[in-house]
This record gives structure tokens, sequence and C-alpha cells, in this order.
């Protein structure tokens, strides 16, 4: 009975022009002649140099071998190929009777990091001059992960990927084993900058525990589209050390995941707003707005019921994460009979993934049993909150505009009569909000405004006064405030469309409203909050966008910085009039 | 003048024991009588008695069965409602009804009560719409019992913040739409109905005007009281009856712990008949306790199993105090009003409709809700104080099915002048 040999090949990838191969093979015997490649038609003899035995710990330890025996190889072949090729099969003949024959099939991945830290291992212990001519040879350098060295400096490129054409974002680490420096260029770019980053993993064992900040993140800007080409990068350190690599320029998978990659090393501190300002702010929105741009959507609208002529009043509400609002909102909204023929009520569905093909039945439904009228607005692609008002206004007929958020909700009837009557009596009046309240009757919303955030680097943050206390003030007023918030904006049409309606540079929500607030003051308009009437916002309804805080706070950081920079000014002079 | 009227039950009475079920036929068999064409539906879950394409199927020529089963039992709303409400607006238009009573809405769902509104719009009518609670499902999604899911602790009010407290899986938000989604739905009830002064303040305290309910009692059948039980020379009034579902709710398990707090000489002579069932449905945890209780005082516990209403004349007859133990609020309980028209002084929890409908030393007894000592000790005094016959004597009549029918024709009268 032979004997099945076990083997294992970890790992193989062709490096300029050399075929590297990874592996193990339980054989006492093993023995370079008795290994061919084939690479699709032609047949290779490996030789000598091409092959060398590794100390394998795992491999001698789940095998219960010595420490002197060797199963692990490291082949490396020098193969001058035009193209990468379709299959190839390592064989082995065994020594045994029958000569056995093993036909593997390899196939080329990356290296991981441990792979390569295997093979350094066995290069330092091993001093075999064929791998050491292999790694004198700094231009083998691989497109992703493995370390390559040049006896004092060391790097690894974690990812280079395309974010916008022209722009791409670079991370990864490198240090010198001669000094405490390592400084990066990306030659041919027209700017980059280039940031340090204390990385965890580089604590390790490995890398003596001193190359914790060996970490590193960049974007650089280029003159051309720099979409699957190379980029070269320049490491040296202050004794003239220096290695030069050549990187694949990667795709990337989307926007969410790319700025959600780009924004990971990033630290919330002091040195945020700078890379903002410096070219993280102008890569980001060009960034989102290039997707949102390269969507191509189609809104379709269907009526249920009548068609609302000449209403008094359209709202527009955009679902998202949640459709059962609709039930519940035209449940409540019926009660008045404003809502039967004098109301244009629009709903935006923004959330196509879950909801695209049964919104219809649902809607169909809910006209039958609740019999107000409204519009359905549908389109292909999540567009986010702004997007969605804007589409679902194009849609109003109204000279009256409501903007209204799905999770608030009547206390009593006629309260969208009492808004419009309120509205009649303003001044100049850009937008007018309302009182909402928690479930718990408490305050959540009375008004916006605006302050400088010290932690913040002094940057305008939007406040909301008094959310979640009690609402002691019954009495009914209406006054001239900063901004109003977006859940319930009465405004005229002819006012947003003037502006543009909601701004579109704010990413993943948040900041529209006051940014709409501004746009309409610098028309000279003015916002306007009544204490009447009073409605319910519940507000942690609505489902969040974010499961992961930490990029949740820096998207915030960036759309909050996005607003000082367009309205510095016009937030303090506000603020100088309103407060003093 | 005649009417036309439908009364929409969640159940049959036929399939489930409830009291509100119950009231509610005994309505729609007395208007009948009276002479108002009135037929009865009720929802049901059993799948094996529904035909192919319809919810409804027909049971004693004007009682029409409807196949429901709930989509969100937390908002009340039905599956299938498309299809349920074509068919209920079709069996509108051939019943014509001009007036539409709801008896609960759990099962039913809340849809039919704006599904009833529309028809009568469509089709220009002025008629009303009505609505008898039984319990407090729209207050409570704990069963609609207002006792804590926590600890089964009563619970005095709701509130979103409260509400949040029983069930951890829901924000607090949740309830407020759950609320507001119950009330956008009770705007379209012309009049509510309450059986007990109880029910209603919960739901005045609730939200609903008070001006939109009215109290009137669930009318029972007449019958003749029954004399008190024949006592030999040198007995006592020792025999407690237990009339109801062995859950929790209904605290047996505070009845037979108050044994324990029976002087040896007392309990030699004290007999507890339980009259219902149901202890297989509840928790393993309270099912050993109630069989450990049953097993302890074996020689005092008579174990009689389910009842049918119609014996309930005979098993009254041979028993002289009946015991609710309840430990949640209790509405209207069919037992306190079957024992006062049998003449059976009433030992109660000392809350909710309990408490109303029994007077304290005057036709019953209160006890302390939840308070085995207590009630022993009103046990003891019940066996060992002369009292009973000054109790036999008050215990007035329930209102009879008839008076308590005209007193809702009154109301519907009433509406239909609006």
């Amino acid at each position: 009975m032979t004997k099945k040999i076990m083997y294992s090949i970890d790992n193989a990838q062709f490096i300029d022009g050399r075929l590297i191969i990874i592996g193990w093979m339980i054989d006492d015997t093993l023995s370079i002649e008795d290994f061919k490649l084939k690479i699709d038609a032609n047949l290779y003899d490996i030789k000598h140099n091409d092959f060398v035995k590794i100390y394998r710990k795992d491999v001698n330890r789940s095998h219960k071998k010595e420490r002197s025996e060797l199963y692990g190889f490291f082949l490396m072949k020098e193969i001058d190929l035009e193209t990468i090729p379709s299959e190839i099969i390592l064989t082995y003949n065994d020594k045994s009777f029958l000569r056995s024959k093993y036909s593997i099939k390899i196939i080329l991945k990356n290296f991981t990091l441990e792979q390569y830290k295997l093979i350094l291992d066995e290069y330092r212990r091993m001093k075999n001059p064929a791998i050491d001519d292999f790694f004198k040879d700094n231009s083998l350098i691989e497109d992703t992960k493995p370390p390559m060295q040049n006896k004092s400096i060391v790097y690894c490129i974690d990812y280079c990927i395309n974010i916008n054409g022209d722009s791409i974002f670079i991370s990864g680490w490198a240090y010198s084993n001669d000094s405490n420096k390592v400084t990066i260029k990306a030659l041919d770019s027209e700017k980059s900058y280039f940031y340090a980053q204390a990385r965890d993993d580089l604590e390790e064992e490995d890398f003596n525990g001193k190359h914790k900040h060996a970490g590193f993140f960049a974007i650089a800007k280029f003159k051309h589209n720099m979409q699957n080409q190379k980029i070269t990068l320049e490491f040296s350190d202050e004794f003239d050390n220096h290695i030069t690599a050549h990187i694949d320029v990667k795709n990337s998978s989307g926007a969410k995941e790319l700025s959600q990659l780009m924004l990971k090393p990033v630290e919330v501190d002091a040195g945020f707003k700078n890379k903002l300002e410096d070219i993280y702010g102008v890569e980001l929105s060009r960034l989102w707005e290039n997707y949102y741009n390269s969507l191509d959507i189609v809104p379709e609208i269907k009526n249920y019921g009548s068609i609302v002529e000449n209403p008094k009043l359209s709202i527009v509400v955009p679902l998202y994460g949640r459709i059962d609002f609709m039930e519940y909102q035209t449940s409540m909204f019926l009660a008045d009979d404003f809502f039967k023929n004098e109301v244009e009520l629009i709903y935006v569905l923004d959330d196509p993934d879950k909801f695209y093909d049964i919104i219809d039945g649902v809607a169909r439904e809910l006209y039958k049993l609740n019999q107000i009228p409204f519009k359905l607005v549908k389109y292909k692609k999540n567009l986010g909150y702004a997007r969605a008002n804007n589409i679902g206004s194009r849609f109003a007929t109204s000279e009256m505009l409501l903007l209204l958020n799905s999770d608030v909700f009547p206390i009593k009837t006629g309260w969208t009569q009492r808004l419009l009557d309120i509205y009649k009596t303003l001044q100049k009046p850009g937008v007018l909000g309302c009182k909402l309240l928690f479930e718990d009757d408490s305050i959540q919303h009375v008004g916006m405004s605006f302050k400088r955030e010290t932690s913040l680097n002094e940057m305008w943050v939007n406040v909301h006064p008094y959310k979640g206390m009690p609402d002691t003030d019954k009495s009914f007023f209406v006054k001239e405030i900063p901004a109003v918030t977006g859940a319930c904006m009465l405004l005229e049409k002819k006012n947003y469309d003037l502006v543009g309606g909601l701004s579109e540079d704010y990413v993943l929500g948040d900041f529209e409203d006051s940014d709409l607030c501004l746009k309409l003051m610098e028309q000279e308009l003015k916002i306007y909050y009544s204490s009447e009437p009073e409605l319910y916002h519940l507000e942690r309804q609505s489902q969040s966008l974010f499961d992961d805080k930490d990029w949740k706070y820096k998207i915030t950081f960036f759309n909050c910085w996005q607003q000082t920079l367009k309205w510095d000014k016009r937030i303090q002079s506000t603020m100088e009039r309103l407060n003093g | 003048m005649a009417k036309k009227i439908l009364i929409i039950s969640h159940a049959h009475p036929a399939f489930s024991k409830g009291g509100g079920e119950l009231a509610a036929y005994n309505f729609y068999k007395k208007y009948n009588e009276m002479g108002h064409d009135t037929y009865f539906m009720a929802t049901h879950q059993k799948e094996n008695i529904i035909h192919g394409d319809t919810p409804f199927s027909t049971f004693n020529e004007k009682e029409i069965l409807c196949y429901s089963s709930m989509h969100d039992p937390f908002f009340n709303t039905i599956t299938n409602r498309g299809v349920v409400l074509n068919n209920f607006n079709e069996l509108l238009d051939y019943i014509r009804p001009d007036i539409i009573h709801f008896h609960h809405y759990i099962n039913i769902g809340l849809e039919l009560i704006r599904s009833s509104k529309n028809w009568f719009e469509k089709n220009d009518l002025d008629s009303k719409i009505f609505l008898t609670f039984h319990e407090y499902m729209a207050i409570c999604a704990h069963n609609g019992q207002m006792v804590k899911t926590t600890n089964n602790k009563l619970c005095y009010e709701s509130s979103p913040i409260e509400c949040a407290q029983c069930f951890p899986e829901k924000n607090s938000g949740e309830f407020k739409l759950r609320e507001l989604y119950f009330k956008s739905y009770f705007e379209q009830i012309d009049h509510f109905v309450s059986p007990s002064h109880f029910l209603k303040q919960r739901y005045v305290e609730w939200g609903v005007e008070d001006s939109k309910i009215s109290v009137i009692e669930n009318g029972q059948e007449k019958v003749l009281k029954l004399e008190k039980r024949e006592l030999r020379d040198g007995k006592k009034r020792s025999i407690f009856a237990f009339f109801g579902r062995i859950n929790i709710y209904k605290g047996i398990d505070v009845l037979l712990e108050a044994l324990d707090y029976l002087p040896e000489e007392i309990l030699l002579h004290t007999e507890i008949q339980i009259h219902g069932s149901g202890l297989e449905n509840e928790n393993e945890k309270f099912q050993k306790k109630v069989n450990a209780l049953m097993k302890k005082f074996r020689k005092n516990i008579k174990y009689f199993g389910a009842y049918e209403p119609h014996e309930l004349k005979n098993l009254m007859q041979n028993i002289d105090w009946v015991v609710m133990p309840s430990i949640w609020w209790e509405n209207a309980p069919l037992v306190i009003q079957e024992s006062l028209k049998y003449g059976r002084p009433l030992i109660v929890s000392n809350i909710g409709g309990m408490a109303e409908q029994v007077e304290h030393l005057k036709n019953g007894i209160h006890f302390q809700c939840r308070n085995s000592q207590d009630l022993a000790k009103w046990m003891i005094k019940s066996i060992e104080i002369d009292f009973y016959d000054k109790l036999y004597d008050n215990i007035r009549e329930p209102i009879w099915i008839d008076e308590a029918a005209n007193k809702h024709l009154i109301l519907y009268e009433k509406y239909e002048k609006i």
C-alpha cells in the first residue's frame, strides 16, 4: 500500500518574471529532481537555484517532526512569459515503488503578510544566495501586501485605490532600521498629502514594538486619470537610504466603502479640519457627487385616489427604513377634511432595496382604507435625504410646500391650516417651523441655532436647545430664529426653487435644513418658529444610516466643516443679529 | 322603529367561553327577539371550517363567522387586509345595517372600523358605529390587562416611558405611535359603551372624552334567585367556590394559599370547589405551584373541571360563597353577574371592576388583592360571624338583558337623531 504524501501549497504568485511557490511536503526523500513545472503547454525542470527547503515550525509541530527536519519549500523560477498563464501544474514523483505522481494545480494569488514574514525569517536564518539575490532586487515589488526590504527601509502597502479618477488614496506602513523617520513621496503627482498613523498591528513582536507610528495614509492628486495605472512611491530616510515602489492602482467598490476606508485612519482631533482643508474635503465631496451623478435615476410617480386640483398645500415626506409610517400618518391625517381635497401629499420612497417592489401594493391598500389621496414617487437607488426631497418637490403643484419627516405625527386636527394661517402673518418669511415633542411630551424641537464648538476647531455646529426637557411654556408666540429643523418646514415653493432646494453637498443627511435656512437668509428672507401647532416627532423611530459610529462621527465632522466653509460669515452675522 | 343591526364580536361563544363574546351574543339574541333584524359576526381562527375563496361561513342562519388572523398584534392590524376588507364590504352590501356595534377590536382588526365608516359614507348613509370595551387593549399592550410584564404588578396608568419598561425590546416612541394610531381609529367611533365605571374611567384617563362613553352593564338572562343552601344543624357557611379559568390572572393560587392561614378547626370543615380548567396552558412554575397546593389541601378541595353556563344554576345551589381572587383589574366579570343573579355573596379582590360590582359588607366582601392572609381572615369571619343572611338579602339582581338591551336601543335612537 502506498503511503499518501501530505502536502500543501500555501501560496503562489508571479513577480516580475519569476514564479514563486511556497508550500510544504512531508516526504523524507523530498528532492528537487522530482519536481517539474508545467505551465500551459510547456514543461520546466526545477533546478537547484530554483528551490530551497525551509524549516516550517507549524508543519513540524503538527506532524511531530524534529527541528532538524525541513519540510517546507520555497520555489522560485524565472520564467519568461508574455501573459499570465491559464494553467500551472506542479508535478512531483515520489520515490515509492509505484512512483506515484502528484499533479498539483497552482493557483496564483497574493501573498499575505504572514507568508512573507515566514520567508523573511528563513531568509535571515538561511542566507541562501538565491533568495538573497531575489530580495536584493527591489524592483520586484508586488502591488499590495508583502513588505519588501532594502536592508534599512521596510514598507508595506495595504491599499492603493482610485478615488476620483485623478486622485488616489494610499495606506500602509514604512519604517527604517537606521533612522526614526521615513519620508514618502508620490512621484509624478501634482500634489500629495501624507499623514502619519499610529497602528496597533505594528506593535507586534516582529517589528520590535518601536514601529507603532510607521503607519501612513495619503491622498495624491495627478494630472491625468489614474485608473488602472501604476504609481511610483519613493521611501527615503535621513541616511539617504531609499526604495522606490511601483504600485498598481485598484478601483474602488463604491462611494460608501471608499469613504469609510479613507476616513478609517483619520483621527478626530485638531488635525482633522486641516486634512479636510488640505485635500480630504474636496476629494470626499467629489467622490459622493460623482457617485450620485453616475446613477441613472428616472423617478416614477403614481397617484392614489383622485388628483387634488389647486391644492392649498403640498407635503413632501421621504420614506427611509420604514414604510409603515405611511400608514400611521395617513390614518392620522384623515381626521382633517383638509386632506381630502386641499392637500397634495407626496411620499418619496428613498429605500428601494427593501421596498421598491412591494410599496405599490401597500399604497393601494392604504388608499382604499384611509381614503385620502396621495402621490408616491419612487426610483431605483437610494439617493439620500436632500435628493429625495428635491425630487419629491418637483412634483409639488401648490404654492406652499411643507417638508415633513415620516415620523412626525399631528396632535390636534387643523394643524396644516394653522401653519398656513400663521405663515400669512409673517414678515418676509423664508421658512416657518413649529414645536415638536418627543413621546414623553418633552421638547424635541423649539427652533435651532448655531454655536462655535471648541472641540471641533471652532466650527459652527447646529444646536437644538432644551431637547428632552419639560415643555412648560404652553403660550402661543412666533419669533424669528436662526434655523428650523427639516422635520417640519413650511415655505413657498418659489423660494425653495429659487435657492435650488436642499443642498446635495452634505453626505448622508444632516445640515441640509440649516443650510436651506442660510440660503434663504442670503435672499434677505427670515426664519420663523411658532409654538403652535404642536406635533410629535418620534425621532428615534427613523432608522440609523450608520452602523459604524466612528464613521458617522467623521461624516458629521465633514458635513459640519462644509457648512462652516460655506456659511461662516452669514452664521456669525445672524447669531450677532438675533442674540444681540 | 325597527333597525338593522350588525354586531361584530372577536369570538363566538360556541367556540370561546369569554364574557365579552357571551355578552355580545346575548344582545344579538335579544335584539332579534325585540324585532330588530340583527346579525352577529364573529371572527375565529379555526382553519378547518373555512371555505376556499372567502373568509366567511355561516352558523345558525344569522351568525357569520369570519376567519381572521393578526398581522401585527401590537397595532391590532389583520393579515390579508385587502381581501378581508373587500369581503367585509360585500357583507355590508348584503346586510345593509343601520348600526354596526363592535365588541372588542382584537382579532377583528381596527381596519374594520374604518371600513365600516367608509361604507356608510359611500352609501350616503348617516349610520353610526359603536364600540363596547371589554378590556384595556388600546391602553395596554400586555394582553390588555394593565398588569406589568416584569412582575405582574398592577399598572395604574400607561405612558410611553412606563410601557417601554414592560417591553424592553420596544422603545418608548413605539408606544406613543400605538396610542396615536388607536386613537385615529377611535375618532371614527360615534359612541363607546363600557360595562363598568372602572373601565370607563381608565379610558377617560387615557384620553377618550367622558361624554363619549356610556356605562351599560352586560345584561343577564332573567332567572329566579336561588334559595340559600340548606344548612344542617350546627353546620356553617363554609363552602367556597371558584369559577373561571385556572390561570395566574384569576388568582387561584391566592385562594389555595389562604387555606394555609386557616386554623385547624376551621379548615376541618372548609370546602373549596373549583369550577374551571386551563391549568395545563400555564407556565411550568405556576402549574407546579398550584398542583402542590391542590395536593396539600386535597381533603378540602373538590375539583369539578370546566362547566357549561346552563349548569351554573345547579352548581351555585350547593355553595355558599363565590370567591374571585383575581390579581388583575377585571372589568365586568360574568361570574360576578351570575353570582348576583343566583344570590350568592361574593368575596373579591378589592380592585377594579370587582370592587365596583361588589359592595363591601353590603352584598359581599372585599379582601386585599393578592393577599392570601387577608383572604383567610375574611374567610374565617365569613364562616364564624353570622352576616351571611344580611349579605344574601342585600344582593340586588343584576341588570337583566331586556333592560340592558333597551338601554342600548335608547342610545342608538339618540344617535340616530344626531
